[in-house]
């Protein structure tokens, strides 16, 4: 399990002002799992992705244009480690098809986050498992224009049980909203995990 | 979550059909698990909600006998069955069912590349092999042979030739190309067509008929059967590669390129099937709509420009490829040369001057049959796109084509969608893909899209038109479009479909063929 000191100090690592958040419900909801491999994808050509990725030191694979080129990256990694994690900050159309090329290998979806931008207002609508679906959403808002770095830092510790999800959404005023594209962030696991 | 169940089927069936199937092909392979494994065999791209086509349970067989042994025991049960092969037949629904709580059939595992001749240009390929699996099996061989493949690349042989799809190079017309197939009926009877059919045959990759009526294409579009192998011819790697753009400044020049394309597609002079690709399908590859519009409805001309320049696109692009000894090649060139060359602003683009940009590499890729998923960028058009594709034939005629066009954009921006299209012209027809893209988060815009495609369905059937191709959701309203003499043509797909499969359990409905139980509540 993430402990609620982990937490904060990865939050104020990046420079987030993090809401008060009740430790036990940390401990219960997010899980922690600093062991096992995890390999992260990026769209590196988006500015918050170019970000979020420069923050991570698992393996990572920047996407180009072609997914179809990372292909063999992730059925090694699922092949290797079977019991690893999967993560990323993509393009939907990315994490569209690299989920369904990973449920092929037993890992499936336990959490999911889209970041949209519309005119001076960030949106984050996370699907994941109710608690750390909220957690999550609440550490994102907090985080405001470094949302990629809390995901970053945070990585090993998003969902990997396969319960049943919600959808919950923040959103929040930010400023220079035209540079940035729609991501999503997401998070893959093996069923045998669960 | 409440488990989807087939009509008339109660849970208590649905669970005892389930437990004879993972005695058959064990429990590994049975997937129940609604909320992780059962959501890949869900279409994100519906235009209405998710339980329309949410499957009960999915089951992966491993080989025909396996298949003969699922077909008995749902028979029994009566419970229908969606047959998909590699599953990636999205924009028209993807691996999903047509009917909620229908066990989808996944024939992933069967997977086996059973041969590849070199010498007579053919492989013979079972439903799970992908386009990738075999474009790197030929690789890894040093064979001399190119593949067809559908863009994007992850899908299978066999599922794309069935659902009569089209590849870029000159053997795109996937169907044409395809020779011999084994089916296992409903009754678990397998069938061999053309040339197998004969012992020890030599022939069942080389000629397709056979003798007596070839049936081949019954089993595709179709609920007739289960296809578990299928021939398809392969191209000689050629001497040579030519692939050419030609961008074009004004919406007119559709016509015209398409009048002046017809004689040299069919008299093999562009040896592959070109394409006539509208503005905002090429510059979705490298940029999004918001970068130059953040307005609601479809993008105005003015922005549509500075796209156009910014990019250096045209408002239609065209590709095209010749094939060959360098000789060959410098002829036919000149001729296209001279031949497009004609219409006013013009210009011609080659490798050496546009390699690195997106919409020309990948395109480049697929006129040689190398895989690639690059057209899926296209739906980061705009954020959480989902499509579904308006695919109506139109003949390989200027005038036509035009009248498709504007009779697809009118609605599209009258309903507050861009037009993104691409005419893909075969040998004497186009297939016209509209992709209508929608923001799949919203409700609201997937009712419109939903109530668009509905429209163009009966705009187009007025003007003559039918799709080659559909989503789930349209397959009904489609098939009540090919309704000469009284419906006769479905008729006899219920004919064939009543003799064959007396208990509706292959993939009821698809494409609007129902078995007797189903017909009236269809």
């Amino acid at each position: 399990m993430l402990t609620r000191r982990t937490f904060i100090k990865s939050a104020l690592a990046s420079n987030v002002a993090l809401l008060a958040t009740p430790s036990h419900a940390l401990q219960l909801a997010l899980d922690n799992n600093q062991d096992k491999p995890l390999l992260v994808f990026a769209d590196e050509r988006a500015l918050n992705a170019k970000e979020f990725i420069s923050q991570v030191n698992d393996q990572k694979e920047n996407l180009d244009l072609d997914i179809g080129q990372h292909f063999d990256v992730l059925t090694k990694f699922c092949k290797e480690s079977p019991h690893g994690h999967i993560a990323g900050l993509t393009r939907d159309s990315d994490f569209f098809v690299l989920e369904q090329l990973a449920k092929d290998h037993g890992f499936y979806v336990n959490y999911s986050a889209t970041h949209s931008y519309d005119g001076q207002t960030l949106t984050h609508e996370i699907t994941a498992p109710k608690e750390p679906a909220n957690l999550i959403a609440t550490a994102l808002k907090n985080a405001a224009d470094q949302w990629p770095n809390w995901l970053a830092k945070n990585m090993h510790s998003l969902p990997q049980s396969h319960q049943a999800m919600i959808t919950t959404k923040r959103q929040l005023t930010v400023p220079n909203t035209q540079q940035h594209n729609f991501l999503v962030s997401w998070s893959l696991s093996a069923s045998q995990n669960s | 979550m409440t488990k989807p169940l087939p009509q008339g089927i109660t849970l208590g069936q649905l669970n005892a059909a389930i437990a004879e199937i993972e005695k058959v092909v064990g429990k590994d392979y049975v997937y129940l698990d609604d909320v992780k494994e059962l959501r890949s065999y869900r279409d994100p791209y519906n235009t209405t909600n998710d339980a329309d086509f949410a499957p009960s349970a999915a089951v992966a067989p491993q080989n025909v006998e396996q298949i003969q042994k699922i077909l008995a025991i749902v028979n029994t049960y009566k419970i229908p069955i969606w047959t998909i092969s590699t599953g990636k037949n999205f924009a028209y629904g993807g691996p999903a069912p047509r009917k909620p709580g229908y066990v989808v059939l996944d024939l992933k595992l069967m997977n086996r590349i059973l041969e590849v001749n070199e010498k007579h240009g053919y492989a013979i390929v079972e439903p799970g092999v992908s386009y990738y699996d075999l474009y790197n099996y030929i690789q890894e061989k040093g064979l001399k042979l190119w593949i067809d493949c559908a863009a994007p690349a992850w899908g299978g042989i066999v599922g794309n030739t069935s659902e009569h799809g089209a590849g870029y190079t000159p053997y795109g017309d996937h169907l044409l190309m395809q020779c011999g197939m084994q089916v296992v009926l409903a009754d678990g009877t397998v069938v061999e067509t053309g040339m197998d059919t004969t012992p020890n045959s030599k022939t069942g990759g080389l000629y397709k008929y056979g003798q007596g009526a070839a049936i081949d294409g019954l089993f595709t579009q179709s609920n007739f059967g289960v296809i578990t192998r299928m021939g398809i011819w392969l191209m000689p790697e050629p001497p040579g590669y030519t692939p050419f753009m030609i961008t074009l400044e004004n919406e007119q020049d559709l016509e015209t390129v398409t009048d002046l394309t017809l004689p040299l597609r069919i008299n093999q002079v562009i040896h592959n099937a070109p394409m006539t690709v509208d503005l905002l399908w090429e510059a979705a590859m490298s940029v999004s709509r918001n970068q130059y519009y953040t307005g609601k409805g479809p993008m105005p001309d003015s922005h549509r420009k500075k796209m156009a320049k910014d990019l250096d696109l045209g408002i239609w692009n065209y590709y095209g490829a010749v094939y060959g000894p360098g000789p060959m090649m410098k002829n036919n060139m000149d001729v296209i040369r001279d031949t497009f060359g004609s219409i006013p602003g013009a210009k011609f683009h080659y490798d050496d001057t546009r390699k690195g940009d997106p919409g020309w590499d990948y395109r480049v890729k697929l006129m040689k049959g190398t895989p690639n998923m690059t057209e899926f960028s296209l739906l980061n058009w705009i954020g959480g796109g989902g499509h579904i594709n308006f695919s109506p034939i139109s003949a390989a005629d200027g005038k036509s084509a035009m009248r498709q066009y504007e009779m697809i954009r009118k609605s599209a921006h009258d309903f507050g969608f861009d037009y993104i299209g691409e005419f893909l012209i075969g040998w004497r027809d186009q297939h016209h893909i509209f992709m209508l893209m929608f923001n799949r988060m919203s409700a609201e815009e997937k009712k419109r899209a939903h109530d668009l495609f509905a429209l163009l369905v009966d705009e187009a059937a007025a003007l003559g038109y039918g799709e080659y191709r559909t989503h789930l959701s349209f397959m009904d309203q489609i098939a009540n479009t090919y309704s000469w003499n009284d419906n006769s043509l479905w008729d006899a797909h219920h004919a064939i479909k009543d003799e064959l499969d007396p208990n509706g359990i292959l993939s009821p409905g698809k494409q609007g063929i129902w078995p007797k139980n189903l017909r009236g509540n269809s």
